[in-house]
């Protein structure tokens, strides 16, 4: 067993032990209730690199708006507040990773978890859940803790990955074995640690055992199936065996399977830019 | 049969050398093509090679191909359930595209 516990490893988190500064400034806005749509875009706009990377995912497939959005105003008009405050808090926390981890590891993190994040919002979309973005940052953040034990101990998680290839099991049963928790338990937790709400730490706590979260199992349930569908269509390149579809989870998701074909050709095209918007300077 | 090299797909069988510019050869006849052969031809500038078989032949080799790749993906699923079917016949609908 590895010297690592959850707190060790949560204390040990660094710049990642809280949300970056300009991310709470924008948010105070946001998440004031009387804000009109002048002052939110006046807030995002304090910091002109999120405020592109907003307009360049406004106007990404992932939306599919039929006329070009050039401004912000115009952007919290036509996404919406609360939905444009969710791909902020997306932005911010992958440009917070970008700036703490290795250009190769942020891009390899991107490509799974931006691949995760449009099928679970896809398949939220389709249950017509009232707030899709909410399930796309889950999907984003999903892996958040196999992104904090490969920064604070990257041997761990080489010898974590090279035993669970070796030994044809799913990544998260060998940091079981290795850290007594999985890279979900952690990522939970630290998203718990940044204040943000349960509809996002427990899909995230519990994307590899969706019936065990306490009030989000749907959320929960999509991030699983979503994690699960992109490797096995090989969004994500190759890597160790995938989690086992939990047949529970796909039975509270009540997603029709006869839908999943369109969800993923629709990846096709939304996923490369997507990957490019949200990697920016690291891709 | 002369095939484009963008075409090609692995386990395609040579029916002739690849000969490569100034008359090297990149593989020779009976070869069984794999995808590190295809980036070969491609990366030597070769536009078409003539292969073993029909298109008929070709197709249905590809397609196990494929199967065969999106398998390895799919160890341990529950295969019976309807969703990982689906899920299975997509992703060698994508590998079959280049996709995977």
């Amino acid at each position: 067993m590895s010297a690592h516990t959850l707190d060790s490893l949560l204390d040990g988190a660094g710049e990642l032990s809280s949300l970056p500064d300009s991310w709470q400034r924008i948010d105070v806005v946001i998440s004031r209730p009387a804000a009109n749509t002048a002052q939110i875009a006046e807030a995002i706009a304090s910091d002109p690199a999120l405020s592109l990377r907003l307009l360049r995912m406004a106007n990404s497939p992932m939306f599919g708006l039929s006329q070009r959005v050039e401004r912000l105003s115009q952007a919290v008009h036509l996404i919406g507040t609360r939905q444009l405050r969710e791909l902020a808090l997306a932005a911010s926390i992958i440009d917070m990773l970008a700036g703490s981890g290795r250009r190769e590891r942020v891009v390899a993190f991107l490509r799974h978890s931006t691949a995760t994040a449009l099928f679970a919002r896809a398949l939220a979309s389709r249950r017509r859940e009232p707030n899709v973005e909410r399930v796309f940052v889950a999907g984003l953040l999903h892996d958040l803790g196999g992104f904090v034990i490969e920064q604070a101990d990257p041997n761990l998680a080489a010898a974590n990955l090279a035993t669970a290839m070796a030994q044809g099991k799913p990544l998260e049963q060998v940091e079981h074995n290795a850290l007594g928790f999985d890279h979900a338990t952690l990522g939970g937790a630290l998203i718990e640690r940044w204040k943000l709400p349960l509809s996002l730490s427990e899909p995230v706590a519990y994307h590899h055992q969706p019936a065990a979260a306490q009030t989000h199992r749907i959320e929960a349930a999509l991030v699983h199936i979503a994690a699960i569908a992109v490797d096995l269509l090989g969004f994500s390149g190759e890597g160790p065996v995938c989690t086992p579809l939990d047949t529970k989870a796909w039975e509270l998701s009540g997603i029709d399977p006869g839908e999943l074909p369109a969800v993923a050709s629709d990846m096709d095209a939304a996923l490369a830019p997507m990957i490019e918007i949200l990697a920016g300077d690291a891709a | 049969m002369r095939l484009t090299v963008g075409d090609l797909r692995p386990g395609a069988v040579l029916a002739a050398p690849a000969i490569g510019p100034g008359g090297r050869q990149l593989a020779p006849v009976g070869t069984t093509l794999t995808a590190q052969h295809l980036i070969v031809l491609k990366a030597w500038g070769l536009t078409d090679v003539e292969v073993a078989g029909d298109r008929a032949i070709m197709d249905q080799q590809a397609l196990i191909a494929a199967q065969r790749v999106a398998a390895a993906r799919f160890r341990g699923q529950p295969t019976n359930h309807p969703a990982v079917r689906v899920l299975f016949t997509a992703a060698v609908a994508r590998q079959l595209r280049g996709g995977g």
